[in-house]
């Protein structure tokens, strides 16, 4: 019996016995979205969002960005008004199949210009900077598997830290696994059936986890992604995140990161074969969920700490600004949301937000079954992302 | 005071408590001179640490500057005599936190590291009055540009709720006082210290400071120097320290009577004077005290590559990257954290993975674990504990 029938079990009993307590009936929502699955894809640096998503008909825009502006006859049109960088190029399927979502102008109140301060707000939902959880380690500490969230990279970011958890960071698959000579592995595989006490009992506890953990990932079953993935860290994530899903890891949220975005100089040398990457990546993960029967399960959510200066800097290049760029690719979530850039309004200098980026969050969560109150301290307005 | 038996066995305790690595002979050495004069041994004043090597200029790769940091302390670390000093300044850089990243600037990082090995054994006024001046945490907590027409409440507030007082036990009016008595208490500019050829340093800057009367925990004060005085004479200041001192030192939730007793040692002998009463005390050798605490990614670093081999040097910061302590990049002002949040799946991943490469069968593991036979003793749970 695997875990989800044994819950749904249990909680066929206890309601024939009487009321579920709640946290019962938290792992009963649970087990029955188990299915569908949040990719957060976070864009570290600072996309600048008016070069990846292109007001080109825009002659305000042009005329603060003479040596960076994408012209009318590179952009991607996607309304007659607004297109894609042309590095985008493989991502323009997904638009004409309504699968692509874009939403412009998302920021926050009183927005930091500094990676460090603008990253822990997005991160934590919290713009006051008071929470030290993130908004995805809330809905962790309420899940009953450790594997719920999953994040590709050496550390659990502070988006997957809960207070009494957090989510299980895999720096790679192949290398998720103990690398002792069989000596050492057979002691400690012996020494972790003796109980201990106090805090060191605890340690034997969470060394035991990681033996298990271990072996489940070790178990998942084969899977030999069929797409091509872009070389470096982004793709190679990716591809071990359709491993897992694949595999049968019910895993609910990836987590994976991109970066080099802070492009105070030689933007267009360097976005472009960004964009590139994250274009080649996704549309390769598209294509094995498809393989996979999976592509109406899996919600990729992308986002970045914020966008850049409206105007370009004399080193061609863009410095640090307010509102950017999130997107979204999945099932239902295609089309352009919100009210859109407004260059006529601008924030000293930069994009003023219009969207509220907890507001995206939460309609994105609402996809794996997570409701805005699990997620962030105070009520959130919900952007209908999805249909 | 601890009366019962000092063999090598208490002695390899206090040596990892007090330094976080050591030999069976050094333990060895410290049993045979009696526990009092063992602990007057590990508590001598600090060697000093030589200053490294520190590339400077705008066009620094400051990720390379971070790393030989990094790697100067942790040799520092391995090879000073009085190693106590180096866990004590690992305690008071996850207190008095600053970021490198935030103030991109590695003499400035390293330079409160020093005043960390210089004045974090005395008493806790002076060393408040140097964090207070010290550029990078003027620089970390913004107060550097906090004005009188803007005081910026980022270095007045964790002051008060991080570094002293604790939550609970002031108001958010004095927040925004003490923020305002401390405008003004700023850098030397970074671009006028590299045209002058000089370094960045402690200015006031009289006409930002708001020089009005504002009310501060009850008392009528004007500038910084007072809300300094007012906060290193308050008792509360050395409940809060010295719970914290007992958390790094003896268990994770030290018995409220030993904090009161504690707090009053460290008021009247500095943190050496803590630390000497605690490593007599008979709480510290009782058997719940031993394996009490996690050894954070750097002590469990330092304790094995004392008696180990020393891997590549990629290999050592990408392990501790992955066993999420970075040095001189704690995850934000609050410090790291301790205890089981060190055991998350992926960091105690890399701790075990990285026992091959930096152990050999022969390896002394006396003090860096209880219970070690051989080399692979250091996979047992004991080897995680400190």
């Amino acid at each position: 019996m695997n875990r989800r029938t044994f819950v749904q079990q249990m909680l066929t009993t206890l309601a024939v016995g009487g009321a579920a307590p709640s946290l019962l009936a938290r792992t009963a929502r649970a087990a029955t979205a188990g299915e569908k699955i949040l990719v957060v894809v976070q864009l570290s640096g600072g996309n600048d969002a008016l070069n990846t998503l292109v007001p080109y008909r825009d002659a305000g825009y042009r005329k603060v960005r003479p040596n960076l502006a994408v012209g009318a006859s590179e952009a991607l049109d996607l309304n007659g008004e607004l297109g894609l960088h042309p590095a985008l190029a493989g991502l323009m399927p997904f638009w004409e199949q309504g699968r692509l979502g874009l939403i412009p102008a998302v920021g926050y109140p009183r927005a930091s210009r500094s990676h460090f301060v603008s990253m822990a707000v997005w991160h934590s939902a919290d713009p006051q900077r008071a929470a030290t959880e993130g908004w995805l380690g809330r809905w962790i500490d309420e899940q009953d598997d450790p594997f719920c969230a999953v994040n590709l990279g050496l550390a659990a970011p502070l988006a997957l830290q809960g207070r009494e958890r957090q989510g299980v960071a895999v720096g790679g698959l192949d290398g998720f696994d103990l690398k002792l000579p069989p000596a050492a592995l057979g002691r400690l595989r012996s020494s972790l059936e003796h109980p201990r006490s106090g805090v060191l009992e605890a340690t034997r506890r969470a060394m035991a986890r990681l033996v298990a953990d271990t072996a489940r990932m070790q178990g998942l079953a084969g899977y030999e992604p069929q797409a091509e993935y872009p070389r470096g860290g982004f793709g190679n994530a990716l591809r071990d995140v359709v491993r897992m899903i694949a595999g049968g890891l019910e895993a609910r949220v990836y987590y994976v990161s991109l970066g080099g975005f802070d492009t105070h100089a030689d933007q267009l040398a360097r976005q472009p074969a960004l964009l590139e990457q994250l274009a080649a990546g996704l549309s390769a993960f598209a294509r094995d969920l498809k393989a996979l029967g999976r592509e109406d399960d899996v919600l990729v959510l992308g986002f970045s700490e914020f966008g850049r200066r409206v105007a370009e800097n004399a080193s061609g290049g863009t410095d640090h600004g307010k509102a950017g760029l999130m997107f979204a690719l999945g099932p239902g979530a295609g089309g352009l949301k919100g009210p859109g850039y407004d260059l006529d309004d601008l924030d000293d200098g930069d994009l003023r937000y219009r969207v509220d980026f907890r507001s995206v969050y939460a309609g994105a969560a609402a996809f794996i079954g997570a409701r805005p109150e699990e997620l962030f301290p105070e009520p959130q307005p919900v952007l209908p992302l999805l249909g | 005071m601890y009366t019962g038996p000092f063999t090598p066995y208490e002695a390899a305790h206090l040596l990892r408590r007090a330094a976080a690595r050591g030999n069976r002979a050094e333990a060895e050495a410290l049993a045979s001179l009696g526990l009092e004069r063992a602990v007057d041994e590990l508590l001598r004043p600090p060697e000093p640490a030589p200053d490294p090597e520190i590339e400077t200029g705008p066009k620094v790769n400051q990720g390379r500057v971070h790393r030989a940091l990094v790697r100067h302390w942790i040799d520092h670390w391995l090879r000073t005599p009085t190693p106590a000093a180096e866990r004590l300044v690992l305690f008071w850089s996850g207190h008095f936190t600053s970021e490198f990243r935030k103030v991109k600037s590695g003499r400035l990082i390293w330079r409160q590291n020093q005043t960390f090995r210089t004045l974090g054994p005395g008493r806790f006024p002076e060393l408040l009055e140097a964090v207070a001046r010290d550029p990078a945490m003027l620089v970390y907590l913004d107060n550097a540009r906090s004005k009188k027409q803007h005081p910026n409440e980022n270095w007045a507030r964790e002051l008060l709720e991080l570094f002293t007082l604790g939550e609970g036990h002031y108001g958010e009016a004095d927040v925004k006082a003490a923020a305002r008595a401390f405008t003004g208490w700023s850098v030397t500019p970074p671009r006028k210290a590299r045209a002058e050829g000089r370094e960045i340093a402690f200015e006031f800057r009289a006409r930002w400071h708001d020089d009005e009367p504002k009310t501060f925990l009850g008392q009528t004060i004007r500038g910084g120097e007072e809300v300094l005085q007012i906060l290193a004479r308050h008792p509360q200041t050395y409940r809060f320290l010295a719970r914290k001192f007992l958390r790094f030192y003896l268990a994770p939730d030290p018995p409220a009577e030993l904090v009161e007793r504690g707090a009053e040692v460290l008021q009247l002998e500095g943190s050496y004077g803590l630390l000497r009463w605690l490593f007599t005390h008979e709480a510290f050798y009782a058997p719940e005290a031993r394996n009490a605490l996690v050894k954070s990614p750097l002590e469990y670093l330092v304790g094995l590559l004392y008696v180990g081999k020393r891997p590549p040097e990629r290999a050592l910061g990408r392990a501790l990257l992955g066993m999420g302590q970075v040095p001189f990049q704690p995850p934000n002002v609050a410090g790291w954290p301790e205890g089981q949040a060190w055991l998350g799946d992926a960091a105690l991943l890399v701790r075990l993975n990285l026992l091959p490469a930096v152990l050999e069968e022969t390896s002394d593991l006396f003090v860096f674990m209880d219970g070690a036979d051989g080399a692979y003793a250091a996979v047992l749970p004991e080897g995680q504990m400190l």
